[in-house]
């Protein structure tokens, strides 16, 4: 029963983990496998067993609120919520053949007129935010988040972030664009 | 005692509401339609101070940041928009209780402190705009008002929601010739490009 109970207790610090602006020590989350490490302290970064950084996801975390994290299953991906007090954003990091590479969600994916007539809400995008939820399997994540509109109406919402298996395009940034991708936006 | 108890907890009610950044209290005369003189007064402090007529507003330089004093290093812009202009209050004490999407705090800080809209010419990304862009906080930007053409240089210094574009602090605002109510809600429909140039937070700024 004991054993049960910090299996249960180790498996769920691994499944999730979250950074808060007030805890400012660096935080490592291993991959369920172990290979590599998330970091995150004054940077977003990748590292592998050995501690040499495989990628750097963001170089620069002023001002940010929170980072929500969650690996893969199959720890070849780990995906990444940063969150500022008015806004947030989902970055992703996975592994191929060819080694590491960093993805983001363009703000384009997210339906905001869509989503704000399906709720029957209207007025001007004020703040939005986002939590990550399960892995279904370990090429999609349930994400779920909140709009807030002028005249504090509120839209809470879901989705599914997918990793297509496209190619993506390079942004300024580095990051590909179109390698994960928000699939059935629903109003909750 | 018990009435005592009741008052304390009336009292805390109406501060913790006054201080939330859910509030939608809105002052008379701020709610829409044609601004009133005291609804504009604000904004003519701001732009006094930034044409160097301080005797409204104080001696910090209006504009705050100045513009950057090495544009050489610049290159093209990494993020540009074009869109209707959106005023972003947070960091200005004042506004609370005026704005009903006020927030105390701004994602960049100067000393330790928010970055007060009404001192700072400051402009709002996404998260998703600055990671595509390779922009950081701090950053400079240049604001046009596609109007008139008035420019004024500022720095990246609010993260807003995703898509967000044009919004633009109370001093930048003026810095442009953009008028607006204490309610925040500019007068017209004018438009801004903003350019963002990534990699440059560290080129200091010089006095207008």
């Amino acid at each position: 029963m004991r054993t049960s109970l910090i299996s249960v207790l180790a498996t769920a610090l691994i499944a999730n983990f979250g950074w808060a602006e007030s805890k400012l020590e660096t935080k490592q989350f291993p991959a369920p496998d172990g290979s590599q490490v998330l970091e995150i302290g004054q940077a977003i970064r990748v590292v592998n067993s050995r501690g040499s950084p495989s990628l750097t996801l963001a170089s620069n975390l002023e001002g940010v609120q929170r980072v929500d994290a969650k690996w893969s299953p199959d720890s070849r991906r780990v995906v990444v919520v940063i969150s500022y007090t008015r806004g947030s954003g989902v970055e992703a990091a996975y592994m191929d053949g060819s080694g590491w590479h960093k993805a983001l969600q363009p703000d384009t994916d997210l339906p905001t007129d869509e989503l704000s007539r399906q709720a029957a809400v209207s007025g001007r995008l004020v703040s939005q935010s986002c939590r990550l939820g399960d892995w279904l399997d370990s090429r999609r994540i349930r994400i779920t988040g909140e709009l807030i509109f002028s005249g504090q109406k509120k839209v809470h919402y879901g989705y599914t972030l997918v990793f297509t298996g496209q190619p993506g395009h390079l942004d300024r940034g580095g990051f590909e664009e179109g390698v994960i991708k928000g699939i059935d936006y629903h109003v909750r | 005692m018990r009435s005592v108890l009741s008052w304390s907890f009336v009292l805390l009610l109406i501060v913790s509401i006054s201080g939330c950044d859910d509030s939608i209290s809105s002052p008379s005369g701020g709610a829409s339609g044609t601004p009133t003189q005291n609804d504009l007064t604000q904004g003519q402090q701001i732009g006094n101070a930034v044409s160097g007529d301080q005797s409204f507003y104080n001696a910090s330089g209006g504009s705050g940041f100045g513009f950057p004093q090495d544009t050489s290093q610049f290159g093209g812009a990494s993020f540009t928009s074009d869109s209707f202009a959106r005023i972003d209050t947070d960091g200005d004490p004042s506004e609370q209780g005026y704005d009903t999407t006020w927030n105390a705090q701004t994602s960049g800080q100067i000393d330790g402190q928010p970055v007060n809209s009404a001192d700072h010419a400051y402009v709002v990304m996404s998260q998703g705009q600055m990671a595509a862009s390779g922009a950081q906080i701090g950053d400079w930007a240049l604001v046009t008002n596609n109007e008139t053409g008035q420019s004024m240089w500022a720095r990246v210094e609010d993260v807003g929601p995703p898509g967000g574009t044009g919004e633009i602090s109370e001093a930048c605002a003026t810095g442009v010739g953009i008028q607006f109510q204490r309610n925040s809600n500019t007068v017209g429909n004018p438009s801004v490009t903003v350019q963002v140039y990534s990699g440059t937070k560290s080129i200091s700024g010089g006095s207008n």
